[in-house]
């Protein structure tokens, strides 16, 4: 129902969002269900036999209700569901057409609109849609408590601005109308000054602006006090990417995971600029400063994949800084948590090649916005041919580019900055491990050979 | 009380309408414009340069929407990205908005409101035109050198020790600006003291000067703070002294509050003098007595004193205490109340008055509605729990184009048109002025209400590039930036025709009570034959319709009273 008035509102600006669905609904009423079973039936999909070859697939089968055989029938495979279902998907955004979402860290679209979408699509999947979780039109997901209460905040706001808005309005149409220019009409000159209703719309606006200043400082006090058996995960921003390490030293770059329903404390600082934290589903979100640390928490609610942006300024590929974060079960998070720790182990337990490690490293801890493999140097100089070739640096010294060349640069970049470059890079030290600056020296040999532009 | 006749000097009756030999003809060649004291020419050249700028950041705007009208990277890199939507910001906000209304319709209209020959000191007014001059130079050097990409913020420590572009030549051209500003403020300060002419006591100034008197103490006190601490920044940039890179020592923050002590009363000096503008018009239009004249006078002043109170609410996520944050989200509520005062005063002086729809009308009631949405929209910034989410993404960028754009420019376009056949003496077509007016408020609601949703929805600022899921309001946003860029380019149109073939304009065609209309159109180079004499700016009733001279003259036999 509100949604509904507030898409009335809008509806002369013509905006969609989730409204627009609602409205297509409500105008074609009856018909609208007679299509979605049209379509189901147009499309073909034989869902029997798509979960009969998920099942065989699958090491342990599973049944289907019969809500899930729906939505299988509208358009998501067997596999999407089970992901849905365990949380290792969950949905971004959606309209009428199409449904963003991220499953294992991959982001993908079913969409009407070929444009958009990244796998084969039922031709029709509104109904689909809103049988799915609610979106809020003016919000992202709300995936926690306290997001209850900022955004019952938002609404208190949202309808004070909408009832003054349509009263400002509506008396200066009025007005203008009823009191314009006639000839032989005077304005009434007597009117100056009325204490009264000055006082009144003085004191009005005073009381609201206070329940709203108390509410939302009672809440923002919630937010920015985590509970005292919150688990403490610490994140490492920097241009252009995020590293988080847990209570065991096990590192992540670019993606975390949290178990479901638990308290978590982001622990925040940044190795250079400043960046921001920023959580739209949990309604969170605070800057990263490189001189100190600051904090977050939020409960982290059902299995779901969210999206985190950087939303401070910070150069270049700011818009391009984001990570994965995902609520498992108990037990997806602690056989995830292994998997973390063993990232440059093989699936045979044996450790992976220098080289492999190498190329992992390069691109779990952000050398690749820089530095590229394909010969064109960018903010910093390409890791293509770098092998053997001779470096001049700033001083006009020399020399050539060998383990302990690269190895130096990794730990202590400024010490030989190449002609050209800035003091721009992050030191990564004590950051790196042995076994990666190996696999990164391992790398770049086998780039050798690739040609350079420059 | 005495009673005067305070009419002009008169032929035939009426007051002299149109001047032929007028300030802008008064004398000629290039020099007479460069080297002139008059403050109605150091307007005009404002006005040029203002525009120019705007014309630029214009184009800036319209680099960023078109980069934005579809997810993936469209005709510029990242990098490039960065630079234009720092450059439009920069631009827009120093090399416009803050001088645009007080600078340029201020210099024209406020002598002649006072009824004095010039400002108070008109050398330190020409200086700080050229200060304006030499800032704006520093911007085309940028420009043509490496230009600029850390935002017009210049937060350190990226500013500071990781941007490679020309932080230090765009610094120097703002602290510049930034002595343009002080001097301009300074020079209206004074003015307003100790050039009032008699019968204009406090309470009879109008509402522009009390606006302008407000922006004037902001820009003397505030201006400063950002002169100093661009020095700092340009010291740790240049001389490794460490004051705000932690790297050296520093810290970061410091800087931001340093900036947001200058920038959040520079908000103010943007929407005052908006607000004053709009004043004058609603009342002049309606043909009514403002109402609630004390309660706009006050709400300016104190807007301006409580300006300086609420910088602190631009740090609520960026690590400041919870003390730090209650204190700064209470005192920012205070400041919403004079804010809504001045809202509620503008309807009730429409009520029952006489209201015409010309096009500074027009554009003052565009004004109404888009500062309430840029206004109400503040709640949502200054309450704590619901800026934690909103803060730094599409959301702030919609509620600052409605105060600054909505706000500041549409009250600009309200007092250029209003005080236009004072400046040029001539009318413009006011169907193309009616026309263009509502194209412009269309596309600019189209373009920045779509941004309220994305940013609520999660949407960054600053983002070169979105994912996919934006995209609808991205477009819509695009569509509405194209449609109020067509409404702009007719409005420019249908001035510039006015000049070549616009109608002579009367004296005082819209009615109003205040000084300035009581020389002619345009004004000679001393402003006033006589010393007028001040009375109540907003007694209507003074002037009548005359459908001979097509514009509104002293009503004959009424004696205005004077003060003593």
């Amino acid at each position: 129902m509100i949604m509904r008035i507030e898409a009335l509102l809008l509806a002369g600006l013509c905006f969609f969002g989730s409204a627009a669905p609602m409205f297509a609904q409500d105008a074609e009423g009856a018909a609208a269900g007679e299509t979605s079973e049209a379509v189901k039936a147009d499309a073909g999909v034989d869902v029997d036999k798509l979960i009969a070859d998920y099942n065989a697939k699958e090491t342990t089968p599973r049944t289907f209700t019969a809500e899930e055989r729906d939505w299988i029938g509208r358009g998501l495979d067997p596999a999407d569901v089970d992901a849905f279902r365990k949380g290792h998907a969950s949905i971004i955004s959606k309209d009428e057409n199409t449904i963003f979402f991220l499953r294992d860290g991959v982001e993908e679209t079913i969409s009407s609109d070929p444009k958009f979408a990244t796998r084969p699509v039922a031709p029709h999947i509104a109904p689909f849609a809103t049988e799915l979780e609610g979106n809020p039109f003016w919000t992202a997901k709300r995936a926690s408590e306290t997001a209850k209460d900022v955004d019952a905040m938002f609404d208190f706001i949202m309808w004070t601005s909408y009832i003054f808005t349509a009263l400002i309005g509506v008396l200066m149409v009025v007005f203008c109308i009823k009191y314009r220019r006639k000839p032989g009409v005077r304005a009434d000159q007597s009117i100056t000054h009325n204490t009264p209703i000055e006082i009144i719309w003085s004191v009005i606006p005073t009381i609201l602006v206070g329940i709203m200043f108390w509410g939302g400082y009672t809440t923002f006090l919630d937010m920015r006090t985590p509970p005292p058996d919150a688990m403490t995960v610490k994140v490492n921003a920097y241009q252009w990417g995020w590293n988080f390490t847990y209570p065991s030293g096990i590192e992540s770059p670019q993606e975390f995971h949290v178990p479901a329903n638990t308290p978590v404390e982001m622990l925040m600082t940044s190795n250079d600029v400043i960046h921001s934290f920023h959580l739209p589903s949990f309604r969170q979100k605070s800057d990263v400063l490189p001189n100190r640390y600051t904090k977050v928490w939020f409960d982290s609610g059902e299995p779901a994949t969210y999206r985190v942006y950087c939303s401070e300024y910070c150069g270049k590929l700011h818009s391009d800084m984001y990570a994965k974060m995902v609520v498992d079960t108990p037990e997806d998070y602690a056989a995830w948590l292994v998997k973390a720790g063993n990232w440059m182990v093989n699936d045979d337990g044996t450790m992976k090649s220098a080289l492999e490690i190498g190329e992992l490293t390069y691109n779990r801890r952000g050398c690749k916005a820089c530095h590229s493999i394909d010969g064109r140097a960018g903010t910093a100089p390409t890791f293509a041919g770098l092998w053997g070739l001779e470096r001049k640096f700033a001083d006009g010294s020399t020399r050539v580019a060998d383990e302990n060349y690269v190895r130096q640069s990794i730990l202590d970049p400024y010490s030989q900055l190449v002609e050209g470059y800035g003091e721009q890079m992050t030191v990564y030290n004590p950051m790196l491990p042995e076994e990666q600056i190996n696999g990164i020296i391992a790398y770049l040999k086998s780039l050798k050979d690739v040609p350079r532009v420059d | 009380m005495t009673q005067v006749d305070i009419a002009p000097s008169q032929v035939q009756g009426r007051p002299v309408q149109h001047l032929e030999k007028n300030y802008i003809n008064h004398s000629s060649g290039i020099s007479s414009w460069l080297l002139t004291l008059d403050h109605k020419r150091i307007g005009l050249m404002y006005l040029v340069g203002i525009s120019v700028s705007f014309f630029l950041g214009g184009l800036f705007a319209l680099g960023i929407r078109l980069e934005l009208f579809a997810p993936g990277m469209q005709f510029m890199d990242a990098a490039t990205y960065n630079k234009v939507f720092t450059l439009h910001g920069a631009v827009m906000v120093f090399l416009f908005i803050i001088p645009g209304i007080p600078a340029a319709l201020g210099n024209v209209v406020l002598p002649l409101m006072l009824g004095a020959k010039d400002v108070a000191f008109p050398r330190l007014n020409l200086s700080s035109f050229y200060l304006w001059i030499a800032g704006a130079t520093f911007f085309l050097y940028t420009l043509f050198s490496k230009q600029l990409d850390t935002g017009w913020t210049f937060y350190t420590p990226y500013s500071s020790s990781y941007s490679d572009t020309s932080v230090i030549s765009a610094t120097f051209g703002v602290f510049l600006l930034g002595f343009s500003s002080i001097f301009t403020g300074l020079n209206f300060l004074v003015t307003i003291h100790k050039m009032r002419p008699p019968g204009m006591t406090w309470h009879k100034l109008p509402l522009f000067l009390w606006g302008m008197y407000g922006t004037a103490i902001m820009q003397l006190l505030a201006t400063p703070v950002l002169g100093i601490t661009l020095l700092l920044l340009v010291m740790e940039t240049t001389l490794g002294i460490g004051i705000f890179d932690p790297k050296k020592g520093g810290d970061p923050v410091l800087y931001q509050h340093f900036f947001w002590f200058y920038s959040h009363p520079a908000v103010y000096i943007m929407i005052l003098p908006a607000m004053a503008v709009v004043s004058e018009i609603i009342a002049t239009f309606s043909r009514k007595h403002i109402f609630g004249y004390k309660m706009i006078a006050y709400s300016s002043v104190s807007i301006a004193l409580l300006s300086f109170l609420v910088w602190g609410h631009h740090m609520f996520v960026s690590s400041e205490s919870t003390l730090a944050t209650l204190i700064f989200s209470a005192i920012t509520f205070t400041i919403a109340i004079p804010s809504a005062i001045k809202v509620f005063n503008w309807l009730a002086t429409l009520y029952k008055g006489s209201v015409s729809l010309g096009t500074p009308m027009l554009y003052a009631l565009e004004f109404i509605w888009l500062f309430t949405i840029g206004g109400l929209t503040g709640l949502f910034l200054g309450v704590l729990s619901t800026d934690v989410m909103l803060h730094d993404t599409y959301f702030v960028v919609a509620h600052f184009h409605y105060v600054m754009v909505g706000g500041t420019l549409f009250a600009f376009f309200a007092g250029l048109h209003y005080w236009w056949p004072k400046m040029t003496g001539k009318m413009y077509s006011e169907t193309t002025g009616r026309i263009a007016s509502v194209i412009a408020f269309v596309g600019f609601n189209l373009a920045f209400f779509p941004q309220f949703i994305m940013g609520s929805r999660g949407m960054p600022r600053r983002y070169a590039d979105y994912k996919p899921d934006f995209e609808l309001y991205h477009q819509l946003s695009t569509v509405g930036t194209l449609v109020l860029g067509v409404g702009i380019a007719l409005l420019t149109y249908n001035l510039i025709r006015s000049i070549f073939s616009g109608k002579k304009a009367p004296a005082n065609p819209w009615g109003s009570a205040t000084i300035e209309w009581e020389c002619p159109s345009p004004p000679p180079h001393h402003n006033f034959d006589h010393p007028p004499l001040a009375t109540d700016p907003y007694d209507m009733e003074r002037v009548e319709w005359d459908e001979e001279v097509q514009g509104f003259v002293p009503v004959v036999g009424r004696r205005a009273p004077v003060a003593h």
